[in-house]
This record gives structure tokens, C-alpha cells and sequence, in this order.
């Protein structure tokens, strides 16, 4: 690509944290660049970059996105009236990409903006040594070479029905998705808000697996809350929240462990965890020979 | 030969408006100088020599260039042709030096100018306060603003606006046009503008501002700059780099 192949600028004089670049809705920036290159092509409306920060930052404030990495390479491109699309990003030595509606939603009150109607404030948090990433609008794919870490976490409540005929109750529930494998990539996508099941689409991870989900309920007129923790380990696993039927599969020494409403334990040769779209843990399925599986309800009893 | 220069310059002294009219004019119109006052030199070497004073408005037809300050000197030569041609004029108070090429137009101005003609191009070096203008005449326009440099004029005028390219030392401005609308202004140390003022390079210190109603934000804390212009003489991208 003619944008970036010749460039090479020095920032040596740049102090840290200072600002390098800011788009002229504010929507975008980079900042913190020690040295690199960039590229803004008005005509084709892209933004071609290539730098070293300790570390340089990529922020979309009005999304509340913020990458840090001490070497970032990417390409976005404008669309009249939309934000910014990264359309590709290679970060390395250390990368944290981060995304919180509720620093989005700060940032857009400050700059007099429309807020979205969220339901959920969710923060999503990815972290390893090297992170690519390449996608559209709708659609992203987070590449990890190396041992990689992510969360996502969200929060809101909702109006629910509790049984028929029943008036609406309203439901507090707090959601945490954690992951973390030696190697994988996910699909996501990049402007979802909400818990896990809404942010992610799919996801394949190798060695040393762990999945980690928590879901706390409280329902207005209830003394205690739904508590679901289910920890799961194994050495590949995938999952996949695009069809109706979510489900995170393990395979090779899986251990799942509940100490939620249920708590338990269950090691087997590969097992799958089904969750609806709120991320509630429906059932757990072994497949091949389930090594020991020990489970017990709240005031004992095991199955 | 400088019988026949002296009797073509003789004629054109004159009293205009009660003030004392020095002009110049050869055989063919090529080169024509007008100013309050003047003298004339014909060197041995076939070089014609005036030194003008007040409002002075020395003019090319074949090299396409104006140039208007309070004093000029100025040498003439004649070409392989036979033609008229300016070879060198230094230029001093409120300089300006008008190039009309095939498809825009350029003006710089200055306090002083030394112009060099050589081959197809003009070389100037300014002095003091220094403005230089670009149009592509298909609406982008390059303004640029320094403490003086030096400009190449393209003095066949091919293409392009007639400035081939400048070097201005700081503090620089730089306003342009940016491709889709809006305006730009850079500001730096150091500017370099080449390839027919198609290619701006600022360093040092730079800082790059686009308006809201443009494709570009805010660029600051970097060390070297680029801006490409398509034929129109808009921006076209921004390649920074050092």
C-alpha cells in the first residue's frame, strides 16, 4: 500500500501522552506515538498508521474504545456520518484493548452528543502480547498468537415476567464473560453493547483453556439472588453465540466447576455449556466418558 | 546593437501625469519594463542592463513572468531565437512575482527577490517576509507564508500553476484546500514544496488543522509533514514522516 510504505516519521520529541492525531469529529484519535508512520488519505477517506508509543494509544472516545500497545500498526476508514471502522489493527509487546459504554456515554455528554439507549453498560477488556485484528463495521476477528486473556462484563436491568399472568418484576443482573487460552481468535462485533452473548459471535481457543462465567440476578420482591459461577477448563474449546443455541464446547481433560446455585464439579473428555442469550447457564452436556461428575442443589443433595 | 537598443528606449521616456515615465519596450514586445525612473546599460557582452526605480512593472511575454517592487535591476538577453529574454533582476520593496502557467496561475511576493534564469526555470531567492500563491485553476489553492526562501518558476510553463517549487524558512503557514471541502492550515519550521507545488513538505514542530466541515481532524507534535494535492491543487493526503 502506497500510504504507508515510504513513511517513517520520528516523534522523538513528543512528549508521553500527548495527542498526535484527532479526527475532526473527535470520534477517533491516536496519541502517544514516540516514532512511526501515518497516512490519511481524504479522498478515499481511510487513515493508514504504523508507530512505537510506551505505549501508543488508539482511542474512539465516542465508543469508548482505547487500544495500548508499545508497537501499532492499523487501517480505518470513514463512512459520511458513522464512525470510524478499524479495519485492520497488528498490536504487540503488551496489548490491552478495552471498550466501555459507560467512559462512551461519559465522553458523549461531555461533547453534547446523543446518548444510545443501552439496557447493559458493558466493558470489555482484551489483553495479550500480540493482538490482529481485521473486520468491518458489524463484524471484527481478534487474532491471538500468544497467551491471551479477555472479559467482558456487563450490567442493567430488565423487565421480567415471572411466571404467566404475573405482573412485570424488574431484574438487576451483573455478567461476566472471562476467557483465557495460549492461542485462538474470536469474532465479535465491534460496535455491540451488552453481556457476552450480544458482543461475541464465536470464538476457537487452544491450550490451556479456561472460560469463566458469572451471572448474578436479583429480582425486585426476592430475598436472595440467582447465582450462576461455572469455571470450565480444557485444553481446546470453542463457542459460538450466533444461533439460537449458544454453547461453549470443551474438549480434552475438561474440568467444569460450579459454585453457583449449583455447585459441583465435573471432569470428563469433552463437554458442552449451553447458555441462552442472557447468558444463563441452561444445561451442561458431556460427550465421550465423563471421568466424575459430582453436583448438588443449595441445601445439599447431590445428582 | 546598442545604438539600435538606445533608439527603441529613447522614444519611450516621457511625461505621464507630470511625472517622469521610464519604460522600455523591444522590437517585439518580449520584454517591457515601465517604472518612474530608470537608466539603461548595453554591455559589451550583448546584455542589455536597466536599473528601474518606483513602481516598477518589468513583464516576459516568453517566460511568462511579472515581476512589480520598488526597484529592479535587471539583465536582458537575447535567445537563440533572437528573442528577448530576462536573465537575471534583483527586486527590492514589496516584491511581487506573477507566473501564469497553462492551467493556474502563482504569485510570490517578498522584500527582495534575486532571479536567476536558466534553461526552462527561474530561480528566486527571497528575502524577508515571504507569500507564496498557487492555484491549480480548478478551485485548490496553496497559500503559504515564511521568512523568506527560494522558488523555482517554471518559465516555459508547461503545466501546472508556474511555480515548480519553493523552500521557505520559519515560522511556515500553510493554507490549502482540502479534496471533499474544507480548509487546512499547517504551520511548521520549515517548508519544501516540489513536484509543481503538488507535494508540501513542512518539519519541525508541525501542526496540521483541518475545519469541521473537512475529512481531517488535528495533527500535532510531529516532526515532518506532507501534503499531496491532485490536479485540482486539493489536498489529497497527508503523509507524515521524517
Amino acid at each position: 500500500m502506497r500510504l504507508i510504505s515510504a513513511a517513517v516519521f520520528a516523534l522523538a520529541a513528543v512528549p508521553q501522552g500527548r495527542l498526535l492525531y484527532q479526527s475532526a469529529k473527535g470520534d477517533f484519535s491516536l496519541s502517544n506515538f514516540s516514532q512511526g508512520t501515518a497516512d490519511f488519505d481524504l479522498e478515499k477517506h481511510s487513515t493508514s498508521f504504523k508507530g512505537e508509543g510506551k505505549p501508543a494509544r488508539l482511542s474512539a472516545p465516542d465508543r469508548g474504545l482505547d487500544v495500548s500497545a508499545p508497537s501499532m500498526s492499523g487501517t480505518l476508514f470513514e463512512e459520511a456520518g458513522k464512525p470510524p471502522v478499524i479495519s485492520k489493527l497488528d498490536a504487540s509487546g503488551g496489548v490491552t484493548v478495552s471498550m466501555d459504554t459507560e467512559k462512551a456515554d461519559a465522553y458523549l455528554k461531555s461533547a453534547g452528543k446523543p446518548l444510545p439507549k443501552r439496557p447493559e453498560t458493558t466493558v470489555a477488556t482484551f489483553t495479550s502480547d500480540v493482538v490482529a485484528y481485521h473486520g468491518e463495521r458489524s463484524l471484527g476477528t481478534m487474532e491471538f498468537a500468544e497467551p491471551f486473556e479477555g472479559a467482558i462484563r456487563s450490567s442493567g436491568t430488565r423487565s421480567v415476567v415471572p411466571k404467566a399472568g404475573a405482573a412485570p418484576v424488574i431484574e438487576a443482573i451483573q455478567q461476566t464473560f472471562q476467557f483465557s487460552a495460549q492461542k485462538g481468535e474470536i469474532t465479535l462485533d465491534p460496535e455491540g453493547t451488552g453481556n457476552a452473548a450480544k458482543v461475541l459471535k464465536t470464538g476457537s481457543f487452544d491450550g490451556k483453556v479456561h472460560f469463566h462465567i458469572v451471572r448474578n440476578s436479583m429480582r425486585a420482591g426476592l430475598e436472595k439472588p440467582s447465582v450462576t459461577d461455572v469455571t470450565a477448563d480444557a485444553r481446546k474449546g470453542k463457542f459460538d453465540f450466533t444461533g439460537t443455541e449458544r454453547k461453549i464446547e470443551l474438549i480434552g481433560n475438561v474440568v467444569i466447576t460450579n459454585t453457583g446455585d449449583f455447585s459441583g464439579r465435573m471432569e470428563a473428555d469433552s463437554a458442552t455449556i449451553y447458555v441462552d442469550e442472557n447468558l444463563k447457564v441452561t444445561r451442561i452436556q458431556t460427550a465421550g466418558s465423563p471421568i466424575q461428575s459430582r453436583f448438588s442443589q443449595p441445601g445439599g443433595g447431590g445428582r | 546593437m546598442k545604438r539600435l537598443a538606445t533608439m527603441l528606449l529613447l522614444p519611450t521616456l516621457a511625461i505621464a501625469g507630470g511625472q517622469a515615465v521610464f519604460a522600455y519596450r523591444d522590437a517585439k514586445g518580449d520584454v517591457t519594463l515601465q517604472a518612474g525612473s530608470g537608466r539603461f546599460e548595453q554591455g559589451a557582452d550583448g546584455v542589455q542592463k536597466f536599473f528601474a526605480k518606483s513602481s516598477v512593472d518589468l513583464r516576459s511575454r516568453l517566460q511568462n513572468i511579472r515581476m512589480q517592487a520598488q526597484a529592479i535591476a535587471v539583465a536582458v538577453i537575447q535567445n537563440k531565437a533572437g528573442k528577448s529574454e530576462l536573465k537575471s533582476a534583483h527586486a527590492s520593496g514589496g516584491v511581487t512575482i506573477a507566473k501564469t502557467g497553462t492551467s493556474g496561475q502563482s504569485t510570490v511576493e517578498s522584500s527582495s527577490a534575486d532571479a536567476t534564469m536558466s534553461g526552462d526555470v527561474a530561480d528566486v531567492v527571497l528575502t524577508g517576509p515571504t507569500r507564496l500563491r498557487s492555484s491549480g485553476g480548478k478551485g485548490g489553492s496553496v497559500y503559504a507564508t515564511g521568512s523568506g526562501g527560494t522558488a523555482r518558476l517554471d518559465t516555459r510553463a508547461k503545466g501546472g500553476s508556474g511555480l515548480k517549487g519553493a523552500m521557505l524558512g520559519g515560522p511556515v503557514r500553510v493554507e490549502a484546500t482540502q479534496s471533499g471541502g474544507g480548509k487546512l492550515i499547517a504551520t511548521g519550521n520549515r517548508l519544501t514544496a516540489d513536484d509543481g507545488m503538488r507535494a508540501l513538505t513542512l518539519s519541525g514542530n508541525v501542526k496540521v488543522d483541518g475545519s469541521k466541515s473537512g475529512a481531517f481532524g488535528s495533527l500535532q507534535n510531529v516532526s515532518k509533514v506532507t501534503l499531496h494535492l491532485n490536479e485540482k491543487g486539493e489536498v489529497q493526503s497527508i503523509q507524515v514522516n521524517s
